[in-house]
């Protein structure tokens, strides 16, 4: 069978190169035999696309580009990438090299988590550019508290104590800042640096009643408006114009925003929270299970897309409430996509190309380490049998985690973080319901897909 | 549309005077001013010029095509020049060019325009097109190696 090949070609002005870098690549496909697709990406637009099966029939992929190509649908692909001139200059070898490259998963999970990162937009990337900020406080702040209750459940509470000095520090000095910074770099992402200190106070001002990270959310996205329009409305005469970072912008922005905090959201965003926060706790049996499948669901649904960030944002925000089974399912749901695939690839082999059985022993170590993105390269080649299977395999995971009440102080790490003191109860029930998930992905997906003939 | 539109017989010459890329584009741009397709010969040089600094547009086999996208661009057109000594260009191949392709396209071009643009930089990659060129004795024949 003669080899297959798909190739995007792209410049920056989209008149020429782009099209002669296509037809060298079609010329020297022919001349080796063999067939190519190539899209072109120029001042007409996208031409000749590629499409899901064409790139899942392709032996391999080539971008020659001297623009930003979006790589995450050829996931999982032997890849080459080069600038356009290349495949004018030496089609044939580019050829050659594409057919011998090996895919490398793990850094083209890394690739993807980049560029979807820099092609989030409006609310959604202000969103995960405060999540991103608040981690590193809730790591530490989480991890500290579990190690201080290692001295035994409540040494913590006698004042002096070392254990006392530990939860202090991770519960005031990290967990007590995740409210603040979360809204601080909401408001840095739309206001950039203007924005932090009107969305820090606006954070400290939810965090002081309670409103916890639903007021974190609103004060970040009120300061962060806020501080744009200032900026851009407030003209003063250039002998001025040094005063406004440093004198109007602050007092207005903090001053405005912490007024609009205290006598108009707070009070309500403090009620939503409690109440959000005593429906969490006081969850048991069904309604427990049901939360917990469908932030399962919502994990695996776009393995590190808008909708499984929006499970990991609840998840890890509830944190700073002290409320800590959502993060527990989130996290092991978020584990089991890769996991269950890896498994899948090991019960039945012949369903799996050689490559993506290679593929899967990386997905194993993604998946344990929680990076949901590991699923990708799967799902990008089969999408309508392996996210229906890996949704089902993370609900189940969640709900077991939500039933066994299994608490997470953390929220990242995958396993690598729960023999550390008491981050997690229940840690052999959790490790049950990672478990089951992981096989009923592996189970579900094989029973949909067919053999490699 | 078919390139004929592009490229008319007064955009073509035989014998481009010019001894550097910078005069090659000049002197072709000059042509394009007298057809009318460009407005600005100033204004359009830049672009061309700003475009050839992301990257050498001599593509190799003795062919460049500097190309600038512009508002002094009235209307897409093609000036082609043969230069009877060679042109020393950093070139991908390293070859010195003899052909040169002046690209004009108007900002917010229309598809067609841009469409018949692109089938000519891939007519540029078969030798058969590359060697009619090179023999072409009228601009009629140049006209017609680009059919």
């Amino acid at each position: 069978m003669s080899k297959k090949l798909v190739a995007v070609t792209s410049c920056p002005t989209g008149i020429a190169h782009t099209y002669m870098a296509a037809e060298a690549l079609q010329k020297a496909a022919a001349a080796k035999q063999m067939e190519i697709k190539v899209e072109t990406r120029g001042s007409v637009g996208a031409e000749n696309v590629l499409t899901d099966d064409d790139i899942r029939q392709a032996d391999a992929v080539i971008i020659a580009a001297d623009t930003a190509v979006d790589k995450s649908r050829f996931a999982g692909k032997p890849l080459v990438q080069v600038g356009v001139s290349e495949a004018i200059r030496d089609p044939a070898g580019l050829i050659d090299r594409a057919l011998a490259a090996r895919p490398d998963l793990v850094a083209q999970v890394e690739e993807i988590k980049q560029e979807r990162k820099a092609q989030a937009t409006g609310w959604y990337k202000h969103l995960m550019t405060g999540v991103s900020y608040m981690i590193p406080f809730t790591v530490a702040g989480g991890i500290l508290i579990a190690i201080s209750f290692m001295f035994g459940i409540e040494a913590a509470a006698t004042e002096g104590t070392f254990a006392y000095v530990l939860n202090v520090i991770g519960g005031q000095a990290g967990f007590g800042f995740m409210v603040p910074i979360l809204a601080a770099f909401i408001a840095y992402s739309i206001a950039d640096r203007p924005g932090i200190a009107p969305g820090m106070a606006a954070g400290y001002l939810a965090n002081s009643v309670g409103a916890g990270f639903l007021g974190a959310i609103v004060g970040g996205f009120l300061a962060g408006y806020l501080v744009y329009y200032l900026n851009k409305w407030i003209k003063l005469p250039r002998t001025l114009e040094g005063m406004k970072p440093v004198l109007i912008l602050p007092l207005l922005g903090v001053g405005i925003t912490g007024l609009i905090m205290v006598y108009v959201l707070n009070e309500p965003m403090a009620a939503i929270m409690t109440g959000l926060q005593n429906w969490l706790t006081g969850l048991s049996g069904g309604s427990a299970v049901v939360l917990g499948l469908i932030l399962g669901a919502m994990m695996a649904f776009d393995m590190g897309g808008p909708v499984n960030k929006a499970a990991y944002a609840f998840g890890t925000g509830l944190l700073a409430s002290q409320v800590y089974e959502p993060m527990a399912a989130v996290m092991a749901a978020g584990m089991t996509p890769p996991l269950g695939l890896f498994l899948a690839t090991l019960l039945a082999p012949k369903k799996y190309t050689s490559e993506e059985r290679e593929a899967g022993k990386a997905a194993a170590v993604l998946g344990i380490s929680f990076i949901t993105e590991g699923a990708i390269p799967f799902a990008a080649a089969d999408p309508f049998r392996v996210i229906p299977a890996i949704m089902v395999g993370s609900a189940v995971t969640g709900a077991l985690s939500m039933a066994f009440h299994v608490k997470l102080m953390v929220p990242h790490g995958g396993i690598w973080v729960l023999p550390m003191g008491n981050v997690v109860t229940n840690l052999g029930l959790y490790a049950v319901a990672i478990l089951v998930g992981t096989v009923v992905t592996a189970l579900v997906v094989n029973l949909l897909k067919p053999n490699k003939e | 549309m078919s390139i004929r539109e592009l490229i008319t017989p007064g955009t073509v010459t035989l014998d481009l005077k010019a001894g550097s890329p910078e005069e090659a584009m000049a002197e072709l741009g000059a042509l394009l001013v007298a057809s009318g397709a460009v407005t600005d010969l100033d204004t359009y040089l830049q672009a061309v010029k700003a475009r050839e600094a992301m990257g050498t547009t001599a593509v190799g086999f003795g062919v460049a095509i500097p190309h600038g996208k512009s508002g002094a661009v009235s209307r897409a057109a093609v000036a082609f020049g043969r230069s009877r000594s060679a042109l020393n260009w950093e070139s991908l191949d390293g070859e010195p060019v003899k052909m040169v392709f002046l690209i004009a396209a108007p900002d917010g071009a229309h598809d067609l325009h841009l469409k018949a643009l692109s089938q000519l930089a891939r007519l540029l990659m078969h030798e058969e097109v590359r060697q009619k060129l090179l023999a072409a004795e009228s601009a009629a024949d140049v006209i017609n190696a680009l059919q």
